[in-house]
């Protein structure tokens, strides 16, 4: 697997910032196989991440941004190893978690959580408020005698009333019970929180209590967070660093403003460009319009997986992948042709 | 100009008389032939529900129309026979929603599907003249291949496509209305800005009046000439869209508009609004928006601001917003920290 090595070539080119990183994946791939069980034939594969790298830093934000089907729930599970690598690796806290056991991944669940979009389903509906919030506490042992405070603590972190504590989920609006996810989430202090397109199901007005709240908890408590979101405008406010995924692979990456500022990579364009605009008369722009669809996981395009859709592409783009190629401001792209 | 579809004080409720949850609260708003008006509005807000009573989609019971009139190129609906307002809604209206293959039979070809909408309406044509009509069709909303394509099932097409067949459909036969209710809000932005493309088009070539209902302010700013911001069952400001979105009147629309994040807003400038969204169990006296508003005063929560012209071209409900020789202003006496 020879791209690893350039891609961490290109990531080692700023050291320091390296050292600042909490958590680090290298070469991730994540292969599912597509079991059709006919005899004599091979099992099909979904390449649903391949081999992905990026650095997550110490009370920052890294956004996962993509269209659908690009990977992005599959790296946030993968790496809250809700899900085993098929290879690579997961650096947290100087140690590789990728292959570990079962045992030894009790310490990581206590320091990488995750949030999902839909919170109806991650909270159990016959449980209360404080039965929520203690779960977590119990199971990692934390003494019975600090379970109250904390809880305390908790509800007033994410902005719920105390009286709330007896209640059950389905008497919460879709904003307070992601509250409580996100108090769940943040219960046993991990180091990392993964949130999963967790805005998206809300009412904007309500998406924006949500966003000051995470940035307000990162403030506080040093949190470092990887952010997934298919929402660009939301991401732009809300993340140090981005990643954008293509049919499980990594297209552009970079700080925030510099990717949003100067987009290189012709896919980071035309998403950007389809966001609407609110001012049309601001926004003069000739807009990108991409043509098609993403094409199937399960049978992605030879060389650069977006050539299918890229008005740059050349003959070279079928038959060469680009690699994944940084410069002095930790700006990476994969591209022939880059801006 | 005989608006295409003229709604006025139409209220919407549900449930048995006396217990009655009122989805909709006395709305009323027009779209002219060619245009396109935008309806805006956060989940609940009753922007469907306001559409499908108008149109008579919606059962009843549990739904009835306790007050107001719906007219349909002058005419009034509610006093066409049932027939006829079928016949208006199969012919002259073209429905796109935001799930496309729940408006897609998964046993017919799509090519079938498109041919049959315009043989329904048009008995003379035929099928195969049909069929090569819905090929025209699917060339037009921009699909590849369209004659190959037509032999297959709407389960063979991405979410994209789908909504491409819907569309066709929808303007199989010239509608004069094209209601798009969250057409994009299921698919990717790329492809959502496909099909904007695809429904402008399409509006366009058929001339229609079109409303299209959506969440996102940045749709309605690309597409609408028109808007309508919609909460808790009302009508709370509309005029037009480009004045609307840069100069909101009401304290809604301009809460709306701060709290959305856009490409070009940092993080401190987005502003949540407290709160949430009332339900239809616990609707707020006076102002629906008072609970929520920076502004709100003793009377909003006593008395419903009347729905009154602002100007030659803006409507506000809101009792602070005066009109001045500019157009309008909000003026109170001082805001108050929600
Ligand atoms: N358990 C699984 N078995 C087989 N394929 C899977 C599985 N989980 C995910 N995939 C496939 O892997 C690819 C990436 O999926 P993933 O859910 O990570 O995408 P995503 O970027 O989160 O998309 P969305 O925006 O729709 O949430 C998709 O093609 C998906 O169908
Ligand atoms: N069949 C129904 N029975 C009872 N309440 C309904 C029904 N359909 C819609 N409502 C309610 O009417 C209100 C407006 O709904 P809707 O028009 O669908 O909102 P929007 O389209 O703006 O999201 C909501 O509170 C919704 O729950
Ligand atoms: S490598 Fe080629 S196909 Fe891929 S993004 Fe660059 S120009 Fe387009
Ligand atoms: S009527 Fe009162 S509460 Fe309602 S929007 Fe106007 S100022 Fe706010
Ligand atoms: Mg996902
Ligand atoms: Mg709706």
């Amino acid at each position: 697997m020879n791209h690893i090595s350039s891609q961490e070539k290109g990531f080692r080119v700023v050291t320091d910032e390296e050292m600042r990183e909490v958590l680090r994946v290298e070469g991730l791939t994540k292969h599912f196989a597509i079991d059709k069980r006919l005899f004599g034939q091979p099992r099909k594969w979904v390449q649903a991440v391949d081999n992905v790298t990026f650095g997550v830093r110490g009370r920052g934000t890294l956004a996962i941004v993509g269209e659908s089907g690009s990977g992005k729930t599959t790296v946030g599970r993968t790496i809250a190893r809700l899900l085993k690598p098929s290879s690579g690796r997961i650096l947290f806290d100087g140690n590789d978690i990728a292959q570990i056991d079962e045992r030894s991944l009790r310490g990581v669940r206590k320091e990488i959580q995750m949030v999902f979009q839909n919170p109806n389903a991650s909270l159990n509906p016959r449980m209360t408020v404080r039965q929520l919030l203690c779960e977590p506490l119990i199971v990692h042992q934390w003494p019975k005698e600090e379970h109250r405070p904390r809880i305390e603590e908790l509800l007033e972190t994410v902005g719920l009333p105390h009286s709330y504590v007896d209640r059950y989920p389905h008497e919460f609006s879709g904003g307070q019970r992601q509250r409580i996810a996100i108090a769940r989430a943040l219960a046993i202090r991990p180091k990392v929180i993964i949130f999963d397109e967790p805005v998206s199901a809300l009412d904007v007005s309500v998406q924006a209590q949500i966003i000051q709240l995470l940035d307000r908890i990162q403030a506080d408590t040093g949190l470092a967070s990887i952010f997934i979101s298919h929402d660009l405008s939301v991401v732009r406010a809300i993340s140090d660093d981005v990643v954008v995924l293509y049919l499980g692979k990594v297209m552009e990456a970079g700080p925030s403003r510099e990717l949003f500022g100067s987009p290189r990579h012709p896919y980071t364009q035309a998403l950007i460009s389809a966001v609407p605009k609110m001012h049309k008369r601001k926004s003069q722009d000739a807009r990108i319009v991409l043509k098609g669809d993403l094409p199937s996981p399960a049978n992605p395009p030879s060389g650069c997986r977006f050539r299918t859709r890229c008005w740059k592409a050349q003959d070279i783009c079928a038959t060469k992948a680009p690699e994944l190629e940084g410069d002095a401001k930790r700006h990476f792209v994969a591209c022939h042709f880059p801006n | 100009m005989v608006p295409t579809l003229s709604i006025k004080d139409l209220t919407v409720s549900f449930g048995k008389p006396g217990r009655e949850l009122l989805a909709v609260n006395g709305v009323t708003y027009d779209v002219q032939p060619g245009e396109t008006l935008g309806v805006v509005g956060e989940s609940g807000s009753g922007k469907s529900v306001t559409l499908l009573a108008a149109l008579g989609l919606l059962p009843s019971p549990p739904a009835r129309i306790s007050r107001g009139s719906v007219e349909f190129q002058g005419r009034d609906l509610a006093r066409m026979d049932a027939k006829k307002v079928r016949q208006i809604r199969g012919k002259d209206v073209g429905f796109i929603f935001q799930e496309p293959l729940t408006s897609l039979n998964p046993v017919m070809t799509i090519g079938d599907q498109i041919a049959e909408a315009i043989v329904v309406h048009d008995q003379n044509i035929g099928w195969q003249k049909a069929r090569a009509r819905a090929v025209e069709l699917m060339s037009l909303v921009g699909m590849p291949d369209p004659e190959r394509l037509a032999k297959q099932y709407p389960h063979e097409f991405s979410g994209g496509m789908r909504q491409r067949i819907v569309i066709a459909i929808a303007i199989a036969n010239n509608p004069k209305l094209l209601i798009a209710d969250e057409p994009t809000t299921a698919l990717d932005v790329t492809v959502q800005a496909q099909i904007l493309d695809v429904i402008r088009e399409a509006q366009e070539k058929t001339g229609a009046a079109t409303i299209l209902v959506s969440h996102d302010l940045g749709v309605i700013a690309q597409m609408a000439s028109k808007i309508v911001v919609m909460y808790a069952g009302r009508v709370m400001e509309a005029g037009d869209a480009e004045d609307v979105l840069e100069n909101p009147l009401h304290p809604y629309t301009a809460a709306l508009i701060e709290c959305a994040p856009t490409m070009e807003s940092e993080l401190k400038d987005i502003h949540p609004i407290p709160g949430q969204s009332p339900s239809l169990m616990e609707m707020p006296s006076g102002c629906p928006f008072h609970p929520r508003c920076r502004y709100r005063q003793d009377v909003c929560a006593s008395r419903v601001p009347a729905y009154r012209a602002i100007g030659s071209d803006r409507h506000v409900a809101c009792h602070f917003v005066e009109e001045t020789a500019e157009g309008g202003r909000l003026v109170v006496p001082a805001a108050i920290d929600a």
